[in-house]
């Protein structure tokens, strides 16, 4: 009797046992399989009787996202040689997982990266230049802006195909500009002399005259990107030349921290307000330097009276932050798919543009740029003279790191945990530690 | 002689039993295995290489080079790491106490014989179920300075000025603390309930007869009764406060500056936003043991109580 209770029990637990190596097996059979299915697809492709389907990687959501939904059906409907599947993944863990996907090559076959994160796949050799690869299927990249394509070239090849230049905007609200006796008979803004002093009067002015709005809406919970806009102006730089060093603890960063920190001070800015998008949107501020990506929400609805300009040049020039985002091709793409993914770049650049266009960023293509299609949208003529002054982030691989440490420091900065001046001198041996590693 | 022949007895027990022991012990292992598998795979290996991620500079692309305790160096070296295992440890004293306070309030309260007992017992606990996302962005809508119903309920009873709850080192980490205490005291709530049913009600009425009034009852009887789950309660309280990081991450971002970063975003912040996984395994490490230290302090303190 006791022998059977044991065995019994010997027998459960075997069974236990059998059940989860089974599950252990059964997983191990699946990457089996998979594994084996990529090394058949390219045999298919090779009879050339059904069309390569290649898989694109992207995070665009909401607004931006239907745009390229439309071009990607537009472009699988051209044509029966290529079929594109998008996966879109969540913009905030996009980079964790599009960097393991190429350090495992397993993953997209193109996808979406911005111009500043494509410095370390390019140092790992992770992605392909895509020169020859245009020339193959007739793809011109000489139609790409020229300070897009230098964006993407490293020892002379481009490594990705720029789709746009994105950056902000100087959107003012003509009603509120009216009350303070601020617009133009055109439409524009009197803005004065173009000096920190000057600027600030204008502000002074506006939040005289209309003391229940914030005179400059200042996106305070990305508070780099207001900050960079302005330091660049003053012909700041975040690293030096060959970006061994920080360059960012200097006076040109000190004033344009001043700066807003007077606006803050003077209430012509409200460093409590956590969406200052809305709030301009709203109509309860009069300046807001905003991205060209919500010209479709700000510009197209009439009734909200709101024109856009390029920023204006308070600190000297007119040189001011911009990102792009561009196309890559992982190294890993069979040659076959390598093609296919060019050629979709190619109407994605040439034809999907257009479409792109709408989004607000301005198309990398000047083809497209210069066609009249673009131009008869609202303010268009006013982005690409923008354009013109555009400043990438510096083609560091440590670009992420660096940019995180400044955004958080000005946090500090800005919430009075530190000052101006220690606030720099911190956030320069910081950018100096990692670049050292 | 007498003795001997006991010790004689039990030597041969034991050296009798020691192949039976194995195999019961084997055995008990083959029933352990469906949990020892998932917890070796998905717990221990991670933490295994979390350890062995910490002594290298390890960067987006994977490891880049072997650096022993480098990484460990450079955390000690930064008054960073302690200003925000303190801002861990200050929320410990600021969400522990007053959401065991709450809960304990609670739960007498509704341990009466009280008009809709199920429904208040049901509202109280019905946050717990939402995710932490949840409860951060209701939190994050009804604290908003200008448009929020907190303000404007302030307002109601006569307090002049906007609060600006999420903004102002003064406020935000008791709004941190409400938002959390909202969430969590529905499941303090419950655990004591379960302790006040255990409470024999014969000694509340001796106690009466006695002539004990209701706070010396509560002091006397009620407390003591809890003492169990009580120790249960202030040490899953330490170690869940310890682990603050989605409330902080959506209601504040770590701000305003840096007022509100504790030792878990900032962990999350060098590993995902500045992918530097290397030193973000080191400060897990660190966080770790520092936890585990807790834990044990907090065992041999209620032991000694026990015995």
């Amino acid at each position: 009797m006791k022998m059977r209770k044991k065995f019994t029990g010997l027998l459960t637990a075997g069974l236990t046992l059998a059940l989860v190596m089974s599950g252990c097996s059964s997983g191990t059979k699946d990457g089996g399989t998979s594994s084996s299915a990529g090394t058949e697809t390219p045999k298919t492709e090779n009879t050339g009787s059904s069309p390569v389907e290649i898989t694109f990687w992207n995070m665009f959501g909401g607004g931006e996202g239907d745009f390229v939904d439309q071009i990607i059906k537009g472009y699988n409907d051209s044509q029966k040689e290529v079929t594109v599947k998008q996966l879109r993944l969540e913009s905030n863990e996009y980079y964790a997982k599009l960097s393991t996907a190429l350090s495992s090559s397993k993953g997209p076959d193109v996808a979406v990266a911005h111009v500043d994160r494509i410095s370390p796949f390019v140092k790992a050799k992770q992605i392909v230049p895509v020169d020859e690869l245009a020339s193959k299927v007739g793809f011109d990249l000489n139609q790409i802006t020229e300070s897009n394509m230098k964006s993407v070239t490293y020892d002379s090849k481009p490594y990705a195909v720029p789709l746009d230049t994105h950056f902000h905007m100087f959107y003012y609200n003509k009603d509120i500009l009216k009350k303070a006796d601020l617009l133009n008979e055109d439409g524009t803004p009197k803005l004065g002399e173009m000096t920190p002093e000057g600027f600030e009067k204008t502000l002074a002015d506006i939040h005289a005259k209309v003391p229940d709005v914030q005179a400059l809406a200042v996106n305070t919970p990305y508070f780099q990107e207001p900050f960079l806009n302005l330091y660049y102006e003053a012909g700041g730089d975040i690293l030096n030349p060959d970006m061994t060093k920080a360059a960012i603890n200097n006076d040109k960063a000190l004033n344009v921290l001043n700066f807003y920190m007077d606006l803050y001070k003077n209430k012509y800015s409200d460093l409590n307000d956590k969406t200052p998008w809305d709030t301009f949107h709203n109509g309860k501020a009069a300046f807001w330097f905003g991205g060209v990506w919500e010209a479709g929400l700000l510009l197209g609805d009439q009734s909200l009276n709101i024109g856009a300009m390029p920023l204006p040049p308070i600190f000297g020039s007119q040189t001011h932050w911009a990102s792009s985002h561009t196309l890559v091709i992982p190294s890993y793409v069979s040659p076959e798919k390598q093609e296919a993914a060019v050629k979709f770049m190619k109407y994605f650049s040439e034809v999907g543009g257009k479409t792109w266009g709408q989004a607000g960023h301005v198309p990398a293509n000047s083809n497209v740029t210069a066609s009249e299609e673009y131009k008869s949208l609202p303010y268009r003529s006013e982005f690409i003279e923008a354009q013109k002054t555009v400043k990438f982030a510096p083609p560091t691989d440590k670009y992420t790191t660096i940019i995180t440490t400044i955004s958080e420091s000005l946090q500090n900065i800005i919430f009075g945990n530190e000052t101006p001046k220690d606030g720099l001198a911190n956030m320069e041996k910081q950018i100096n530690e990692v670049l050292d590693n | 002689m007498e003795t001997k022949l006991r010790e004689g007895k039990g030597s041969v027990a034991l050296r009798k039993s020691e192949p039976l022991r194995i195999r019961t012990e084997l055995k008990a292992i083959i029933y352990l295995i469906p949990f020892l598998v998932p917890f070796a795979v998905f717990y221990l290996w991670p933490v295994l290489r979390g350890a062995w991620m910490s002594l290298h500079v390890w960067g987006i692309q994977g490891m880049e080079k072997y650096v022993a305790v480098a990484n460990y160096k450079k955390i000690f070296a930064n008054s960073d790491f302690y200003l925000y295992l303190w801002h861990s440890l200050y929320f410990v004293l600021l969400c522990a106490p007053t959401v065991i306070i709450l809960g304990l309030v609670l739960a007498l309260i509704i341990n009466q014989n009280i008009w809709m007992r199920t429904l208040i017992r049901s509202v109280f606990f019905l946050p717990y179920v939402l995710s932490v996302s949840v409860i951060s962005f209701i939190w994050l809508r009804l604290f908003d300075a200008k448009n929020g119903p907190v303000n404007a309920f302030l307002h109601l009873i006569g307090l002049p000025g906007d609060i600006n709850w999420l903004t102002d080192h003064r406020f935000v980490w008791w709004a941190i603390t409400i938002a959390t205490d909202w969430w969590t005291v529905g499941f303090v709530m419950v655990l004591f309930l379960a302790g006040l049913q255990e409470i024999p009600t014969d000694q509340y009425e001796a106690a009466k007869i006695d002539g004990a009034n209701a706070w010396k009852r509560f002091l006397h009887i009620t407390l003591p009764g809890l003492s169990k789950v009580m120790k249960i309660q202030i040490f899953y309280q330490i170690i869940s406060s310890l682990k603050l990081f989605g409330q902080v991450q959506i209601m504040t971002g770590g701000g305003p500056g840096d007022t509100t970063n504790t030792m878990i975003r900032y962990i999350y912040v060098t590993g995902f936003k500045k992918d530097m996984f290397g030193l973000a395994s080191a400060q897990s490490m660190i966080f770790c043991f520092i936890m585990l230290l807790i834990a044990v302090i907090q065992f041999k303190m209620t032991d000694r109580k026990d015995g």
